[in-house]
């Protein structure tokens, strides 16, 4: 293991959090003796991937986020125009939902909406409590 | 989509869509590594010289059928750190060589920020052959020839920070007794009697150098 491809691919490893073997390391402390950039490159790796992924966790958080909220959303409309409660009610309604960080913000209680039909009509249950930590 | 589902067989494969897709998640890591290769070199990202810097990336894993790529496993490493790792190399490699050529157009706080590098004694010139292990002279290479601190050499080498004080110590320890002198210079009795600072010719002490 000694070209600089390998040497790149142990550099990698040990940037991304991973233990190398003791034969593995060795060579990476003879590289790196024969360069020390290869340990500034290392350290600068390893911040730079810790970075990468806790950006790329933030953003699937909020795409999850995100989508939950428009499916609530959708699903209040529709219960408020069943309900005749009007376009505009629900409207607003799912809009505040929407800009306000949603029904499951940690900050607000949570809320569960139960619909089932019911002969012709649809029985509606808002159930609310507190989010458990 | 995001790295984390990178089609690693597609892409070995050349597929065009899995290379698209990849491109695009794998640029913003890319840049951050040039970029911060170049802020650490004392450099403000030159427009020409980043946008280079990062197509030389990413032709460096396609390179020869993609062999950088097939050395990358996924089970055993990040895919994150595999990019800053070539971008931070290969932005290091497109400096040197800019350095190379007279016309390239590196600011002047780049020049001062080798300079240093440039003119000063390396650990490896004085220090004599076998007086220290390979860790030793690893720590001390890394302490004052890049400046670095104990936690960080401690988490490049994988070892404790007690253990980078227990080399330090332990390389200081040897280079005394065996008679360093403060010019960096040992008696003559090491290295076949001639004196260590082979790379120096000028006989002068330090002080009286230009």
């Amino acid at each position: 293991m000694t070209d600089n491809d390998d040497i790149l691919i142990l550099i990698a490893r040990r940037a991304g959090g991973e233990r190398l073997n003791r034969e593995e390391q060795a060579a990476l402390d003879r590289a790196m003796l024969a360069d020390p950039d290869l340990a500034v490159l290392l350290l600068d790796a390893a911040e730079v991937a810790a970075q990468a992924t806790d950006a790329a966790g933030a953003a699937r958080q909020e795409r999850r986020a995100s989508g939950g909220r428009v499916r609530m959303a959708a699903l209040v409309m529709g219960l408020a125009a069943c309900f005749g409660l009007g376009a505009t009610a629900g409207a607003q309604l799912a809009s505040g939902l929407l800009s306000g960080g949603g029904l499951g913000s940690s900050s607000q209680p949570t809320m569960q909406v139960e619909f089932r039909g019911v002969g012709d009509a649809l029985n509606l249950k808002v159930r609310s409590g507190s989010r458990e930590k | 989509m995001d790295l984390d589902q990178t089609d690693f067989s597609a892409l070995l494969a050349g597929e065009e869509r899995a290379w698209s897709r990849f491109i695009l998640n794998a640029r913003p890591v890319l840049e951050a590594a040039v970029h911060r290769t170049f802020v650490r070199q004392g450099l403000k990202p030159d427009a020409g010289l980043f946008q280079d810097a990062i197509s030389a990336s990413l032709e460096r894993i396609t390179a020869d059928d993609f062999a950088l790529l097939r050395r990358f496993d996924p089970g055993r490493g990040s895919i994150r750190a595999f990019l800053a790792v070539v971008g931070g190399s290969t932005a290091s490699n497109s400096l040197r060589a800019a350095r190379r050529h007279s016309g390239a157009d590196l600011s002047a706080a780049e020049a001062m920020a080798v300079a240093p590098a440039a003119g000063g004694q390396k650990i490896a010139e004085v220090v004599p052959e076998g007086l220290l292990s390979d860790r030793e002279g690893l720590v001390l290479r890394l302490t004052f020839e890049r400046d670095m601190q104990g936690p960080d050499i401690a988490r490049a080498l994988d070892i404790s920070e007690n253990t980078v004080r227990v080399l330090k110590a332990r390389a200081l320890k040897k280079l005394r007794d065996a008679g360093l002198r403060p010019d960096g210079t040992f008696p003559d009795d090491h290295n076949g009697g001639h004196d260590t600072t082979s790379a120096t010719t000028d006989d002068r002490p330090v002080g009286d150098r230009p």
